[in-house]
């Protein structure tokens, strides 16, 4: 049996831990952080804007994601979430929740309450590493999609997504970048990427026509990645996928 | 809260709307029509062309068109 895999926090060690740099002391320490665990239906709010945070979430199973809510009531979704991500690793510090964060299909997670968070960060430097790395690439993450949203043509922004939704995936050994379901319906597409359902709708059959992608249902089938990649002006850098990158070393 | 398809005639071509969107009300279903066909135009406009012939029909659950939003009459045109 494998205690480790089992353990509810054992996807945060996963993801923490792809520099390889925690000492077995650390290991132990994270998964001993205490939580509780939930689950939450699709769309169910796992923080909302403006709340006060007293804990962060990791997400153990399903997708998340994070968005604003604009006056006209219109919403942009700013980031994806995938299992073993801490959503709102942020709010351990700023504790006043700038966004929400939403389950985008039915999740479990666990609560990890921020005075733990930030024990463990502050008593462990390679955890803190880690942690302040984790909320680096988010940000990473977020300058890309504005850049996506702001200065893209509506097919390479679905392109876009497309690939990074891949890339990560098959990073987080969740599946192939190439061959996904995508947990998406066109009109969270469209929030994503600043258009509306109908036109993301155009967008994906115009890639399907062009060959770059086909579609069943939610399946999606990427046949020539670097073909998409080239559409969708992705370069999964900003993702800092690669635990040989310079971080590692320092 | 009901289920409305926007199904996009362009130019000759069908491309239906497989998910659809939640609306209140047909009047809220028409104003999302008429915000797309107003992105669209926009993505359109972009890339240095534009037809005004295309629009959007508002199907119900069934399939049944309820209304049609002509891209023409999404925009106020003048100068031409």
């Amino acid at each position: 049996m494998n205690l480790l895999a089992e353990h509810p926090l054992a996807p945060m060690l996963r993801k923490l831990n792809f520099l390889g740099r925690f000492s077995a002391d650390d290991k132990v320490a994270l998964l001993a952080l205490p939580h509780t665990l939930k689950t939450i239906a699709a769309h169910g709010y796992i923080v909302r804007e403006g709340d006060t945070a007293t804990h962060s979430c990791l997400l153990r199973t399903g997708f998340a994601y994070r968005q604003k809510v604009v006056s006209s009531g219109l919403r942009q979704i700013c980031s994806i979430h995938l299992p073993g991500d801490l959503v709102d690793l942020q709010n351990s510090l700023l504790i006043c929740a700038d966004h929400g964060v939403q389950a985008l299909t039915q999740i479990d997670v666990a609560f990890i309450p921020r005075e733990a968070i930030l024990e463990i960060a502050f008593q462990r430097p390679e955890v803190g590493r880690a942690m302040w790395f984790d909320t680096l690439v988010d940000a990473a993450i977020f300058r890309e999609w504005t850049t996506n949203v702001g200065r893209r043509e509506a097919r390479a922004r679905i392109a876009h997504i497309l690939c990074e939704f891949g890339a990560r995936l098959e990073a987080a050994g969740l599946g192939e970048r190439c061959d996904y379901e995508l947990p998406m319906s066109q009109e969270l597409l469209g929030d994503c990427t600043g258009l509306t359902a109908v036109h993301v709708n155009r967008m994906l059959r115009r890639l399907e026509d062009d060959g770059l992608i086909s579609r069943q249902a939610r399946a999606v089938r990427i046949p020539d990645w670097r073909a998409l990649s080239k559409v969708g002006d992705f370069d999964d850098a900003y993702l800092h996928l690669s635990p040989d990158q310079p971080a590692a070393r320092l | 809260m009901a289920r409305f398809y926007l199904d996009l005639h362009e130019c000759g071509s069908v491309l239906q709307d497989a998910d659809g969107i939640d609306a209140e009300s047909l009047d809220a279903a028409r104003a999302l029509a008429l915000t797309s066909a107003r992105d669209v135009m926009c993505g359109e406009i972009s890339q240095g062309s534009l037809c005004l012939s295309c629009f959007i029909e508002i199907c119900d659950d069934s399939h049944a068109m309820l209304e049609r939003v002509m891209f023409r009459d999404a925009v106020a045109i003048s100068g031409l």
